[in-house]
């Protein structure tokens, strides 16, 4: 039922049942929020988004507070505004003073609301005691004097991903959002998958950048630097730039990542497509039990600590950024007297950590040299004084050069399942492709399915995002294995496309666009699906050469401790 | 014990049946069990947490001893406490056809006397404090009556008219003083709707602080539709100054049970939680022991009275969180999870615990219950006044003469309280202020002694009656630190959720701590910085009161703005003097050495930490007052004591 | 072995309360904590793994409340009460003194206690009051702490004056 209220003297439309906030959104009319989060449910912790309401004595917070008819609201009067400038300057009070050598410098929502609200001088200081920063975690900072304790990363980690890594502890003055017991994250449950990164409003939370790395490496004439970049990546910056047309968006950074001092750059979505090619031939030898994917490595290490028992159900093969790693160290001829040096470039902070299992470096020679993110890129291109605009379209380097349709699909959630079943269709089939339009959604949100049948058999594929979703369906898996032949689990919601590494925009709108982006992107590639990138061939016949052969592919997990 | 508890189907009968319809033994039996009647001399140590403190246990044992040593027929027993704090341990004696006499204080070493004389039939007049009145008894020579001493005469002891009397353990004896007969009635003869009309018409409200209308919040859970319904007797009372909750708990436990039975039949609620502070086992013990006897009794159970009413109660002991006042916060609790407050509406009486219709009173207003179902509302708008009826119990403390248990009508005036009952301040001193409500309270000051106790005028004069803790300062007291001590409070205790509260405390406490403190090594407050800091005080106190999401948080900056208002020269005198009056703020002590008595012995010099004192040996030495952090370690080191303060 | 003499304890312990209802979560906690005088990581992880619940949780939880502590209590015990009366009549200077003594007897073995600062005892007119082990001591002024706690520390414990 839609009816009217009065927001600072104006009608605006609002539909029973929703709140202040969110008629206040619709109409265009913006109020400060901090604890605020789109699709949870509103606590009311902030009390940033207070406003005023005719016949109500006190200040009324405008999330959780019901429309009703008739109500008159004000939103900035000098009494709303005088408390919202205090609740920031509370924060301040005892927030850390460094503003220009914290990683959120310009892009801060604390920062954005004390100038909003013109914040011009400390009337309140007040010293918190000592916090040490935790470090242990390969992926993720954690900066708890940054803290304001609005609570979004205790949520995110456990309503959407399932983990509980963070929670807060004690109470009053003594409040702090803790690990357990305050150990290292590295110890907890945490899967390094940067959603709580994505929604710290400060400091307090944030990757492992590894820039200074990455200079040293590029500038150490003994080493020979190439990178991997996955296509979200380009993808994101893509936005940040204001590039419209994402082909060419990917090949001129290509050129900007050659003018930083790589040798060759690397389509990780060529990678995409020997992926998606192995798990098909896996999927096939299987003979009816579920393989679920293994390119996302927060869904790895969720499984290893919380699923053993389908350790044995999960795909061997190396994740196409490790594969990069693997293939590259062995196809780079060592000329010059120089070692290769491998950077992958991706939308995931996971990654990070996945780069330093142990599996991963052999003794000496890590597969994967280093894991940038998409933010951390944009930062270097702007260290290096580059100007994107200026750069030139240049190609992909051999053999990672061309990438069927699903390799550039693999950022959705969703884009892995398709291609494996459209690999799978076409072998079983001896070269058809898989007829468009069988993809559905099973439920709302992000589960979907894919299904068809071949020789008297109904093959069904299933691909889930989200990790605490991914998890419910698991369980409810439980009754019946085998029903779904291949099961894509991306724990980032909508997968790749909302990777903890991405650039952090005030966008509700960007997950769709980056979808849709993607998807047109695939429709425009003649390859239709992986196997029909023959280039892969060439390099398979290789790896058959190498010592290792196959097995330089595959590795094994092992069940993790967690609490 | 000599006295037979009487077996579960006489009990049953008692409390059932009229009294015209019990038998000649049965009457017998109460008048022994209410001892207005006794065959043998009876001694009752009176047992609370006072006495204990006081070493009641010992003086029981030493009775006991003597007893056995000299071989008396006499009844040894406990009684409640009796809501005067001096004077303990109480010993009462009863003599065979002679009223009962309080003895006190009674240490072991006491004990001779008091019962030697006893079995001389005269009494020591140095330690009888009061007698009772029974028509029954014939009354002592030269021993005031309990109704004489002002304390007790200002008071108006209804609800607590057992306290002191009757042992808390036995529910025999709570029977044999009408107990659970108003509840039994009330199952067997009226509905629930009609109980909540007679607590609507008695005009009840609730004594948890707030002192909403009881009978309309059980309205609305009775009004919401829902296949189970709960009632939560909350008796944490985690009020660091106030003890009332914990008393009606430890004095007479049954009476806190029949009220919240009756409480559960008026809603409709089969399920009851007693909720307990548990810092100490000493309520909990009393409560579990009584719900044992009740449920022997057949009083909770299944089909009780074969009324068709079930009624289940469970004890949870708090797990120590002042913001479990707050009803959605105690609701948390209750659901395992941290006790932060949630947004009303929706309102815990239609939506609380797991969802479900959930009335959350104070044990205090359940308290109330019986009486008002066996002697009508009436009867209840006789005392207090027309807007609120009936009597508060206060926890009555401070710099007073006589402090303890108090339960005063409605309508009495603050300085009644404080002069009447509590006998003016001792030791010679006067008045300074008074602090009623607890942390959520604010502080009173001499105009403000003539405002009656009444919820409509408090409210009007912006002050939280709170669960009751009214405590009674000098002029030996700083106003400064009192708003401190409830601010240190506050800022531990918040739920930490929302930022005013939560940061504006700490903030608050911050600015306090800084005019009452000497700045660290290096650090400088100036006197500008200091005033400026208090004037942001009542900014900040303003918004926090705006936007805070629960009562903790509207209400913190209460006490602070209430003392500034008062004491604005106090708090001068803090931030540009760096003076406390009262002597409490030691941080704010100049130490000086007085010439005459230092003999020059280098002791205090070698000491110092800071190297703030200098002399030539076997002169006076001199304390250099911008280097002293003001240690005392001088002060202590000194064998002359010629190191002093101001 | 000592595990397993701890998980049977625990194990005693966890089964009295219901895994699918959350309201004996905290009961459960305060079983443990009376138990075994505190709250040990391992207990989390077990209660936690009783409820079905994850470990932080129960951190989340035992960390809000006043009840529950993290590391054992041995020795003497000094409680003074600091609650709004027993404040008002100087319990302030009696808490300085205890921490002053604590802090200066160090290594001396009188001086190594527990001081717990306890709220209202509700004999608020015999304050301050002070408790050293059980031991109940009224009307207590500063300069008397420091021959409160050397006397009786070391003593037994319970008893009253």
């Amino acid at each position: 039922m839609n009816f009217f209220i009065t927001v600072n003297n104006r009608e605006i439309e609002a539909v029973k049942g929703e709140t202040i906030l969110q008629a206040l959104k619709r109409a265009g009319i913006s109020i400060p929020t901090l604890c605020n989060m789109e699709g949870f449910t509103p606590t009311g912790a902030c009390r940033l988004c207070m406003v005023e309401v005719k016949g109500r004595e006190g200040l009324v917070p405008s999330c959780s507070q019901p429309v009703e008819e008739w109500m008159e609201v004000k939103t900035h009067t000098p009494r709303v505004i005088k408390a919202r400038r205090m609740i920031v300057e509370l924060l301040l009070a005892s927030h850390p003073d460094d503003c220009l050598y914290c990683e959120r410098n310009c892009h801060c929502e604390l920062q954005n609301l004390a100038f909003e609200l013109n914040v011009r001088e400390r009337k309140q200081s007040s010293r918190r005691p000592a916090m040490v920063k935790d470090l242990s975690s390969p992926a993720i900072t954690r900066d708890p004097s940054k803290c304001i304790l609005c609570g979004r990363c205790v949520r995110i980690c456990e309503e959407v991903m399932g983990c509980s890594s963070l929670e807060f502890s004690g109470k009053g003055d003594a409040s702090r959002i803790d690990t357990l017991g305050g150990r290292g994250l590295n110890a907890t449950s945490c899967i390094a998958c940067g959603q709580c990164v994505m929604v710290c409003p400060t400091g307090a939370l944030y990757e492992k950048k590894k820039l200074a790395e990455l200079q040293i490496a590029l500038g150490n004439p003994g080493l020979h630097p190439v990178a991997v970049v996955d296509p979200v990546v380009s993808l994101s910056l893509a936005d940040v730039y204001g590039n419209r047309n994402l082909r060419q968006s990917a090949r001129q950074l290509n050129n900007l990542l050659k003018r930083c001092g790589f040798r060759e750059v690397y389509d990780y979505a060529a990678l995409q497509d020997l992926y998606v090619r192995k798990t098909a031939e896996e999927l096939t030898r299987a003979e009816g039990s579920t393989i679920y994917s293994s390119n996302c490595p927060a869904w790895i290490k969720y499984a290893e600590q919380y699923l053993p028992e389908l350790l044995p159900c999960i795909s061997k093969l190396k994740s196409p950024s490790q594969l990069a790693g693997t293939l590259l160290k062995k196809l780079l001829p060592e000329k010059d007297g120089t070692k290769p040096f491998v950077v992958s470039f991706s939308p995931c902070t996971a990654r990070k950590y996945e780069s330093r299992r142990r599996e991963f470096n052999p003794v000496g020679e890590p597969e994967i040299d280093l894991v940038i993110t998409a933010r951390a890129l944009e930062q270097y291109v702007v260290l290096n004084g580059m100007d994107p605009a200026t750069a030139e379209a240049e190609e992909f380097n051999k053999p990672f050069q061309t990438s069927s349709m699903y390799g550039e699909l693999g950022g959705v959630s969703g884009g892995t399942m398709e291609a494996v079943a459209a690999e799978t269709y076409f072998r079983l089939t001896g070269g058809k492709d898989l007829p468009s339009g069988r993809l559905k959604k099973v439920k709302p949100g992000k589960i979907r399915e894919l299904v068809f049948d071949h020789a008297g058999e109904t093959w069904r594929f299933a691909s889930v995002s989200g990790m605490a979703e991914a998890a419910g369906f698991i369980e409810e898996l439980s009754g019946k294995p085998g029903y779904y032949r291949y099961i894509e689990v991306m724990a980032c919601p909508n997968g790749c496309i909302n990777g903890g590494g991405l650039p952090i925009l005030n966008d509700d709108n960007i997950l769709k666009n980056r979808q849709k982006q993607l998807t047109e992107l695939a429709e425009k590639n003649a390859l239709a699906c992986s196997n029909r990138n023959r280039t892969i061939d060439e390099l398979l016949s290789e790896l058959a050469k190498m010592d290792g052969g196959e097995q330089l592919l595959y590795t094994a997990y092992e069940p993790g401790k967690t609490v | 014990m000599s006295l037979q508890a009487m077996n579960r189907e006489t009990a049953r009968r008692i409390i059932a049946l009229p009294p015209s319809k019990i038998t000649r033994e049965e009457q017998d039996l109460l008048l022994l069990l209410r001892r207005d009647r006794c065959t043998i001399p009876v001694i009752l140590v009176s047992e609370s947490r006072p006495a204990r403190v006081s070493g009641s246990n010992a003086t029981y044992s030493a009775i006991a001893d003597y007893i056995s040593e000299n071989n008396l027929s006499v009844e040894l027993g406990r009684c409640s406490g009796k809501g005067f704090q001096q004077n303990e341990p109480f010993v009462d004696v009863q003599l065979p056809g002679k009223s009962r006499v309080t003895f006190g204080p009674v240490s072991p070493e006491i004990v001779p006397l008091i019962l030697d004389g006893m079995i001389n039939k005269a009494i020591p007049m140095e330690y009888a404090l009061w007698q009772y009145r029974n028509p029954m008894h014939e009354p002592w020579d030269g021993v005031p009556f309990f109704d004489e001493i002002p304390y007790f005469s200002g008071q108006v002891r209804k609800l607590t008219r057992n306290f002191g009397l009757s042992d808390p353990a036995s529910v025999a004896e709570y029977i044999a003083r009408d107990g659970y007969k108003a509840f039994v009635k009330a199952i067997s003869n009226y509905t629930a709707a009609d109980i909540t009309e007679l607590v609507e018409q008695s005009g009840l409200r609730g004594r948890g602080g707030a002192g909403y209308p009881t009978a309309q919040k059980w309205q609305v859970a009775r009004n919401t539709l829902s296949d189970q319904k709960y009632l939560i007797c909350n008796a944490d009372e985690s009020d660091p100054g106030a003890f009332t909750d914990k008393a009606l708990l430890e004095r007479e436990p049954h009476k806190v049970i029949e009220g919240v039975a009756i409480a559960a039949y008026a809603i409709g609620a089969s399920m009851v939680f007693i909720y307990v502070n548990a810092s100490d086992s000493y309520s909990t013990d009393c409560i579990e022991h009584a719900l044992s006897e009740a449920a022997a009794l057949g009083l909770t159970g299944e089909n009780i009275f074969d009324s068709g009413f079930n009624l289940k109660v469970q004890l949870v002991r708090s797990a120590g969180a002042y913001i479990c006042g707050e009803e959605t916060a105690l609701i948390n609790n209750l659901q395992g999870k941290r006790a932060i407050p949630r947004q009303k509406p929706p309102y815990p009486s239609e939506k609380g615990l797991f969802g479900k219709p959930t009335v959350v009173n104070n044990v205090e207003t359940l308290f109330n219950l019986p009486d008002i179902l066996n002697y009508g509302p009436q009867w209840y708008r006789n005392t207090g006044t027309p807007d609120s009826p009936g009597t508060k119990i206060l926890s009555l403390t401070g710099k007073l003469k006589y402090q303890g248990l108090v339960e005063v009508p409605f309508g009495i005036t603050l300085n009644d309280l404080v002069t009447k009952i509590g006998g003016g301040i001792r030791n010679g001193k006067q008045f300074k202020a008074l602090q009623i409500g607890g942390p959520a309270g604010r502080c009173i000051g001499h105009e403000g002694l003539q405002l009656k106790l009444d919820y409509k005028t408090f409210a009007e004069a912006g002050i939280f009656l709170g669960s009751g803790g009214v405590v009674v300062l000098d002029e030996e007291n700083c106003m400064v630190d009192v708003a401190r001590y409830f601010l240190r409070f506050i800022s531990r205790e918040s739920c930490g959720k929302c930022i005013p509260c939560r940061e504006g405390s700490r903030r608050m406490l911050d600015i306090l701590n800084a005019i009452s403190h000497r700045p660290e090594q290096g650090a400088s407050h100036e006197p500008l910085e200091r005033f400026k800091g208090v004037m942001t005080l009542e900014s900040l106190a303003e918004v926090i009161k705006d936007t805070s999401l629960c009562g903790l948080g509207k209400t913190a900056p209460d006490t602070v703005l209430s003392t500034l208002r008062l004491f604005r020269e106090e708090y001068e005198e803090h931030i540009f003097e760096r003076k406390c009056r009262a002597g409490v703020c030691t941080d704010l002590q100049t130490y000086y050495i007085d010439m005459e008595a230092c003999t020059g012995c280098t002791a205090c010099a070698k000491k110092c930490p800071v190297n703030a004192i200098i002399g030539t040996p076997r002169q006076p030495f001199f304390i250099i007052e911008q280097k002293c952090t003001g240690c005392g370690i001088c002060m202590e080191t000194c064998k002359f004591s010629a190191v002093k303060t101001r | 072995m000592a595990n397993n003499e701890n998980s049977r304890r625990m194990n005693d312990i966890l089964k009295q309360f219901r895994p699918d209802h959350r309201e004996d979560l905290i009961p459960c906690m305060q079983a443990v904590q009376d138990r075994e005088g505190y709250i040990s990581d391992d207990s989390m992880a077990a209660i936690g793994a009783h409820f079905g619940i994850p470990a932080i949780k129960v951190y989340g939880l035992a960390t809000f409340y006043d009840y529950f502590t993290f590391a054992p209590v041995s020795g003497d015990v000094v409680r003074i009460c600091n609650g709004t009366s027993c404040h008002m009549m100087g319990a302030g200077k009696l808490i300085s003194e205890a921490e002053k003594i604590k802090q200066t007897g160090a290594g001396k073995g009188r001086s190594r206690f527990t001081l717990k600062i306890c709220e209202c005892q509700g004999a608020c007119s015999a304050g301050p009051v002070m408790d050293v082990n059980g031991k109940s001591y009224i009307r207590v002024k500063p300069e008397e702490v420091r021959s409160i706690t050397e006397k009786s520390l070391g003593r037994e414990k319970g008893g009253e004056g």
